[in-house]
């Protein structure tokens, strides 16, 4: 099992990965439902705002290319989660602060 | 990538083909390619009118409701893909090589009129959620866990069906006639959908508890449902009477 502090970095690693759509990191979307790493893998449970999302195979490689990118992680397994179905609730306070910049009502 | 099990999987007892019997998965192949190809024409009907819906909301509204009906789609198209018999075509991420299709007629051919939107959306769309609802408790593990988005999204679907509805049946008389006319080949599709009390792929689909609900309790659903709607803005109802002897099990529909 990972360390907190390498689970950390995940999470970290996560925050710099943007949203096409939004200003906002993936997790500031609340679309990251799990991440855990056992050796070298990631496990990412990963949920999308819309099943029509047409950003999906971005969104994933995007996630699948930063976290390759940090020390002893040689894969990622990235698990898509529909339930339960994503809502304007799981975004964090920086999202809807981002939102409210951007003009975006919620 | 694979999809995720989700809430509550832990209890349900199927999570992939191979745990099916023969039967079973022939039975669900059929049936949940029935729903995905019946949403996947849907959407590309309603993108028709992404363009020339009869005011700017309508064309916007169209839009949406194509991108969610073809995402149901492509979710349960994953699904259904890794099962014995499945169109090879399947395998394609875009489904674009596809050369027959389990849907309804209704929607093989352009509609001439918005109308015919509004009571696709109204009737047959919520006929395909009550399906989607019988999933909702599933122990086959992918169904239920995309159930539950797939319901949250239609929620949105009822709310813009309806509300056109209501403004389309405050209109001349002209446009009720036509409305009318509409709704009962949308009324006659839709509980042709949900099929007849000895469909054995739905009674097979029961027994195992991928569905929970006879085809005779969906249409139930649907009718109460659906009546109180058309009541409310003084629409006729259609009558309910099929001749289910010309039913139709591939395309779940009623061979006119």
């Amino acid at each position: 099992m990972a360390t907190a502090k390498q689970t950390d970095r995940l999470w970290q690693g996560l925050h710099e990965v943007e949203d096409p759509e939004f200003p906002m990191s993936v997790v500031d979307m609340g679309l990251i439902y799990g991440l855990r790493q056992e050796g070298g893998t990631v496990f990412v449970d990963l949920t999308f705002t819309s099943m029509g999302c047409p950003c999906m195979d971005f969104i994933i490689s995007d996630i699948r290319r930063r976290l390759l990118r940090e020390p002893e992680v040689d894969q990622v397994h990235i698990e898509i989660v529909w339930d339960p179905p994503w809502s304007a609730e799981r975004l964090t306070e920086r999202g809807v602060a981002a939102l409210e910049t951007f003009g975006v009502g919620l | 990538m694979r999809s995720g099990n989700g809430n509550d999987n832990g209890q349900a007892r199927y999570r992939n083909p191979s745990d099916l019997t023969p039967e079973l998965a022939k039975a669900l192949l059929q049936w949940g390619l029935s729903l995905a190809d019946t949403k996947h024409k849907m959407g590309l009907r309603i993108s028709e009118w992404a363009n020339s819906g009869p005011v700017l909301e309508a064309a916007v509204g169209a839009c949406a409701l194509t991108q969610d009906e073809l995402g149901h789609a492509r979710s349960l198209f994953a699904v259904l893909r890794d099962f014995p018999g499945a169109p090879p075509e399947l395998g394609s991420e875009t489904d674009l090589d596809r050369v027959e299709y389990n849907n309804p007629s209704l929607l093989d051919e352009p509609w001439d009129s918005w109308l015919d939107v509004i009571a696709v959306n109204v009737l047959l769309d919520r006929a395909l959620s009550m399906a989607v609802r019988s999933l909702r408790h599933s122990q086959y593990a992918p169904l239920r866990q995309r159930a539950a988005k797939i319901l949250q999204e239609e929620e949105h679907h009822r709310l813009f069906g309806d509300g056109w509805l209501k403004r389309l049946a405050s209109l001349d008389e002209k446009t009720r006639q036509g409305l009318q006319r509409s709704i009962e080949r949308s009324w006659k599709a839709a509980l042709a959908f949900l099929g007849p009390d000895d469909d054995p792929a739905t009674r097979r689909l029961l027994q195992a508890g991928i569905v929970d609900s006879a085809a005779s309790d969906l249409r139930r659903q649907f009718e109460d449902e659906a009546r109180q709607v058309l009541e409310k803005q003084g629409i006729p109802v259609p009558s309910s009477a099929l001749d289910w002897t010309q039913w139709n099990p591939r395309r779940r529909e009623l061979i006119s």
